[in-house]
């Protein structure tokens, strides 16, 4: 059994990121939320790194992923180094044994590639054969989109959409995320 | 005889049937004591027996002519306390048994055991007190040098303080108005019951009236009547040095009582009306209608503390309508209060962590609700994750927040 740590924003981001993975790899991994209960901007305050160090020693996972929101596209590379520095930082603490999901835009860009199973949830017929990667604000597009449907979309729904979503479906329009699910099964020694 | 008990607290206490409380045991220390865990999870019932039943008067519980009606099946005591300079125990636990399958209450035994302890080791056997029926205590047999020694710690103080004000209490809501034939308070209008601080305030009548010295009702004394008693009741507060706590602790830079009590003769009583206390924030006095919720419940939980020298003070969730600056100087209050009294306090803020030095770690207690309300201490484990957030990180609170502290 191998544990996995999970740092990002809790519990939206590392529950939905959990529950996607373990739909492909449904036993053998056990993942551990290092921090709980953190907003995107606090995951940028001195404490983070102290108390992951803490928690990181204390729960010894086999590796940690970190999970984070770039808020911009892929040519805003600014926005791209800023969370490659926040990952970079905190790497160090985990003995550089973390792996990062930078997630372009940001999480649900990874529903956009999966619509069929979000139209299936919403009783939508939303459309969408875009480049996922280039979807500025993919949560304000599904919420607009649902804005006059009676189950409008919120962010807290995400946990219960990504047990839903088709992993290969997202892998094979998502190259970040493809990218990302590469160095995982790296790590989890199934490569 | 024996005298000078000290420190009389709650050591451990286990209840069984009691609300959410089945076979519920907890350890607890003098002084400070914080229980923390999730909504629903039985804290306040526990607070709730412990004012009820398991800090009562010892004799009233256990000989006095009544046995309270107790609905719940049993539970025992164990307490601490501090004689000529050494630590010793007693307990005592009540067992009620059905005995009739109608389940009617008048078919229940109560069963009584006392023992005590010295160094861990039983000097005085076993007594055992049974009684039968609604509650009257039927066969009681004392074991005199037991019972002498239980003469001392005949009285616990206890206080309870609740999520709420009390509403409705005399010359704080509302004013006190009474009446005083000869040393008898006849109306009594402080009740002690639910806020303490101005039950006091009968006690310090008791001794003015008690002089007799007003006897001859013409203006002129009860004109002194009423410079005595405000007087008598302004040497209290300032005995109390509640002032300087709410200077300290609170928007409140002063409470005094109103000036315009009426007093008069009638017969042979004295009619006392409108009696209350005043509040002094920024220039203005104000009554308590005008404090703000928040305010109110500072009042209510210093004014509370204070007026016990020893005893149980039960906290109900103390940063409740409070601001956080404010709760950390709460906090440092109750932890000086907790020197000479066992102060359990219940909460969900992670900020009353903060209190806690590395060395008193196990004054956390963890209530979850697991068939049943279940208490417990910080794992070997726990402390030592514990003592890391608080040197490297800085706050025992951000344990609480962000990782497994309620695991």
């Amino acid at each position: 059994m191998k544990i996995i740590g999970l740092i990002g924003e809790d519990p939206n981001d590392t529950t939905s990121i959990k529950n996607l993975l373990l739909k492909k790899h449904p036993s053998g991994l056990v993942f551990k939320q290092l921090l709980r209960n953190k907003r995107g901007n606090q995951l940028d305050n001195p404490k983070v790194a102290a108390s992951l160090k803490i928690e990181f020693e204390s729960a010894q996972p086999h590796f940690v992923l970190f999970i984070r929101d770039v808020d911009g596209l892929p040519t805003e590379l600014v926005k791209i180094k800023k969370v490659d520095d926040w990952f970079n930082k905190l790497n160090l603490v985990v003995n550089d044994k973390g792996i990062l999901l930078k997630n372009i835009y940001e999480l649900e860009a990874l529903i956009l590639a999966d619509i069929a199973t979000f139209n299936k949830i919403y009783h939508t017929t939303i459309s969408f054969t875009s480049n996922v990667m280039y979807q500025n604000d993919p949560k304000g597009f599904l919420m607009q989109k649902t804005s006059k449907t009676k189950n409008q979309y919120k962010e807290s729904h995400c946990p219960q959409i990504f047990d839903e979503l088709n992993v290969d479906e997202i892998l094979a329009k998502c190259s970040y995320f493809k990218t990302f699910y590469h160095s995982f099964k790296e790590k989890v020694g199934l490569l | 005889m024996m005298n000078n008990i000290e420190n009389l607290h709650i050591k451990e206490l286990t209840i069984d049937n009691y609300k959410s409380l089945k076979k519920s045991k907890i350890e607890l220390q003098n002084g400070l004591n914080i229980i923390i865990g999730k909504n629903g999870a039985g804290k306040s019932n526990l607070l709730e027996f412990i004012n009820n039943y398991a800090s009562r008067d010892i004799n009233y519980l256990t000989i006095g002519p009544y046995l309270r009606k107790i609905p719940f099946s049993n539970f025992s005591v164990d307490y601490g306390y501090f004689l000529d300079n050494q630590a010793h125990t007693f307990s005592y636990s009540v067992e009620r048994q059905k005995t009739d399958s109608t389940n009617k209450e008048i078919d229940f035994e109560y069963k009584f055991t006392f023992s005590k302890n010295i160094d861990n080791t039983i000097v005085i056997p076993s007594m055992e007190i049974i009684g039968f029926g609604k509650g009257a205590i039927l066969d009681i047999k004392v074991d005199s040098e037991l019972r002498s020694e239980f003469g001392n710690i005949t009285f616990m103080n206890r206080i309870n303080i609740h999520y709420e004000v009390p509403k409705d209490v005399y010359c704080i809501s509302q004013p006190g108005n009474f009446t005083i034939d000869g040393t008898r308070i006849l109306f009594n209008p402080f009740d002690e019951t639910s806020f303490t601080f101005i039950g006091k305030f009968e006690i310090q009548l008791y001794s003015l009236f008690s002089k007799s010295q007003y006897i001859s009702s013409s203006k002129e004394e009860e004109s002194q009547l009423k410079k005595d008693l405000l007087t008598t009741l302004d040497a209290y507060l300032l005995e109390t040095g509640i002032n300087d706590y709410l200077t300290t602790l609170t928007p409140i830079n002063q409470i005094r009582v109103n000036s315009n009590i009426n007093i008069f003769f009638r017969d042979d009583s004295i009619i006392v009306e409108n009696l209350f206390i005043e509040f002094l924030i920024g220039n203005d006095w104000l009554p308590w209608s005008y404090l703000s919720d928040g305010t109110k419940r500072l009042f209510y939980l210093i004014s509370e503390c204070i007026s016990i020298e020893s005893g149980i003070i039960l906290v109900e969730e103390p940063e409740l309508g409070i601001h956080p600056h404010q709760l950390f100087k709460v906090m440092d209050f109750l932890k000086e209060q907790a020197i000479s009294k066992q102060i359990i306090i219940t909460t969900h803020s992670p900020t009353v962590l903060d209190v806690l030095t590395e060395n008193e770690l196990s004054r956390i207690i963890i209530a979850e609700y697991n068939k049943g309300t279940k208490f417990s201490k910080l794992s070997e484990a726990q402390i030592t994750k514990a003592k890391r957030y608080m040197n490297e990180v800085g706050e025992l609170s951000y344990y609480w927040l962000n990782s497994d502290l309620e695991k």
